[in-house]
């Protein structure tokens, strides 16, 4: 048997250490890419020499010289799926911490109640998706819808 | 808590005892027990993901893939930079003699043979090639995006149980973090298609986003409900609920435990293929009409890493798809006795069923891409919100169905509740559900072959009866 005291002690440093191995993933993620572009810039310029001429970085666009920035406005159905993508995910965030506790609900015997109460949540979000599938949102040239 | 966790401690531990601060200790064991083991199986797999997809796409147009590449060359330089003082010719003679020698030569013909060799030299290669930022880039999004890339390929990994103790953070949201970390790609993407000022990479990245976006939807919906079937979000828990005592340990995994699962495995690998952008859905990147997409900009090794990403998300669509579906890192036969041998052996034998999982995964996506043609991005969009998001849902709901008919049997036929329902449905409602499927199938069949014309030819030809020639 353990001493409780540093089982509890060990609890608490391993719920830490949870996000201490999140940290150390993410930090050697970055140093490897940070690393690798390194090892590029000192091959290629410190070693190799090599020189940067207007030419090779002008933007392509085929070959030619590039008309104007890129940075222009661009079609409206993006926004339109950012918005119907954006009911969902919080939807979805809603849902997922809930679902896991259907099967305990269940054994507790309001099993029913549950399901019908996460069916009208959902049910009234996905009366969004008909409403924007039936106005075309989701036919990628809107003008040729109905 | 496990021996994983505990050795782990005592490293720190150890650590703290050389004199190092506590924090500092912790970070180090850290990095030996989870960064190490992690990019110890991740990176070569990614890397040689390039690989398999070239002779995989090789074999299936019948020709050889890479297959000339040899040692000889990183040999070559590797003697140059080893001794500097001798003359370049001489090191070169020195490799050629070097690899006429017997052992080095086969082991030369295998990495020839396999192209293994091929992703040395490509890496070197890359290495030498110029990192060019284009004049008109908004140079912080376009330096960060790799960045973002890479850290979203690789921190959903920290969650994947490889073994009983082999995982990086078993946290109770695992699936919540996959689903949040894997977000950051999409953010890569947008950085670098608006990031570039090129109207190429603005309709990729655009394109990209749109798409992504509208996949985590169905995604997000199968992970929901495999979650509540297991009863928990975290990773390691979900494995251990689809455990089956005895020699067919296949029978506990959540794939057959209803005709729901397997549409909602179906549906999951297909929204996830689209989600990392693979061919058939490889819209943004559709180099007929976009030269490369959103990282057309990107040279040299800052493509890399996106390419480096992309692969290793396909080797999380594995890992994922092992986990939610086919047991995790189970083996499919006898995973009781697997569970009763000491922890390394234990992992390493769990290690290398969930790597031979994720590279069947793997292996099937890249025969996807390599057999179809590409889809416009219009239906590609269509399929997400009008065929897999209600699909995904009616999934969910008929498994909330089956949860709740399993446990009103089970009170039927005992009187009472065995037990909180779990992922192991009683065997009535288990056999009832397929019998149920099986029905709907037909059913399903019986309607098309009335209604005629709509019906896809390979239906068509499975249910009716050839013509005899008059």
């Amino acid at each position: 048997m353990a001493d409780p005291a540093i089982l509890a002690a060990s609890t608490a440093t391993a719920g830490y250490s949870d996000y201490l191995a999140i940290a150390v993933v993410g930090a050697l993620a970055i140093g490897m890419v940070a690393g690798i572009l390194w090892a590029v810039w000192f091959v290629t310029r410190v070693v190799g020499r090599i020189t940067t001429t207007p030419s090779k970085t002008s933007t392509y666009e085929c070959g030619e010289t590039p008309v104007g920035p890129a940075w222009q406005r661009f079609n409206l159905r993006f926004y339109l799926v950012a918005i119907v993508f954006l009911i969902f995910d919080v939807e979805l965030v809603l849902v997922l911490p809930t679902l896991p506790l259907f099967a305990p609900a269940i054994a507790a015997g309001h099993g029913v109640a549950v399901f019908l109460k996460i069916f009208l949540f959902v049910a009234t979000l996905l009366l969004g998706l008909v409403y924007a599938a039936a106005k075309g949102d989701f036919a990628w040239d809107k003008s040729k819808h109905g | 808590m496990n021996g994983f966790h505990q050795s782990f401690l005592a490293t720190a531990a150890w650590f703290s005892s050389c004199g190092l601060p506590g924090w500092l200790g912790l970070v180090l064991a850290g990095v030996v027990f989870y960064a190490v083991p992690l990019f110890a199986v991740v990176l070569p797999i990614a890397g040689l993901g390039q690989i398999f997809e070239r002779k995989i796409a090789a074999a299936m147009q019948r020709r050889i893939g890479p297959s000339t590449t040899g040692i000889v060359g990183i040999l070559r330089l590797t003697v140059n930079l080893a001794l500097p003082w001798k003359a370049k010719a001489e090191c070169n003679r020195l490799a050629e003699r070097l690899v006429a020698f017997g052992p080095v030569a086969l082991l030369d013909r295998l990495l020839t043979r396999t192209g293994v060799a091929q992703l040395a030299a490509d890496g070197v290669k890359m290495i030498g090639k110029e990192d060019l930022v284009p004049s008109g880039v908004d140079g912080w999004l376009f330096r960060a995006a790799p960045y973002l890339a890479i850290a979203g390929a690789f921190l959903p990994f920290v969650v994947v149980p490889w073994s009983q103790h082999l995982v990086g953070a078993d946290l109770s949201i695992g699936l919540v973090w996959v689903a949040a970390a894997g977000g950051l790609t999409a953010v890569a993407i947008l950085l670098a298609g608006w990031g570039s000022n090129n109207k190429w990479t603005m309709l990729g990245g655009m394109r990209a986003v749109a798409q992504i976006v509208s996949y985590e939807i169905p995604v997000g919906l199968c992970m929901a409900a495999v979650a509540m079937w297991c009863g928990t979000l975290s990773l390691q828990q979900m494995v251990a609920a689809q455990y089956h005592p005895g020699v067919l340990s296949f029978l506990g995994w959540n794939l057959i435990q209803s005709p729901f699962m397997v549409i909602l495995a179906g549906t999951f690998y297909l929204a996830a293929i689209a989600e990392c952008q693979r061919t058939p859905f490889d819209t943004a990147e559709a180099e007929s009409e976009l030269v490369s997409g959103f990282n057309t900009e990107m040279s040299g090794l800052r493509w890399g890493m996106f390419a480096m990403a992309e692969y290793t998300e396909t080797f999380l669509i594995g890992a994922l798809f092992a986990v939610l579906f086919l047991g995790g890192y189970q083996s499919p036969v006898g995973e009781q006795w697997i569970l009763s041998l000491p922890p390394l052996a234990e992992t390493v034998i769990h290690v290398a069923i969930m790597t031979a999982k994720c590279l069947v995964a793997i292996w099937v996506m890249m025969w996807i891409r390599w057999t179809l043609p590409r889809f416009r991005i219009d239906q590609v969009m269509r399929l997400a919100w009008l065929k897999l998001v209600p699909l995904a849902l009616v999934c969910l709901f008929g498994l909330a169905l089956t949860m709740l008919l399993g446990a009103r049997i089970e009170q039927v036929a005992y009187g009472r509740l065995l037990s909180a329902p779990s992922a192991q449905l009683p065997l009535i409602a288990w056999a009832l559900s397929w019998l149920l499927a099986g029905g709907a199938i037909i059913a399903l069949v019986v309607a098309a072959k009335r209604s005629g014309p709509p019906m896809p030819a390979a239906l068509r030809r499975l249910t009716t009866a050839p013509a005899r020639k008059a």
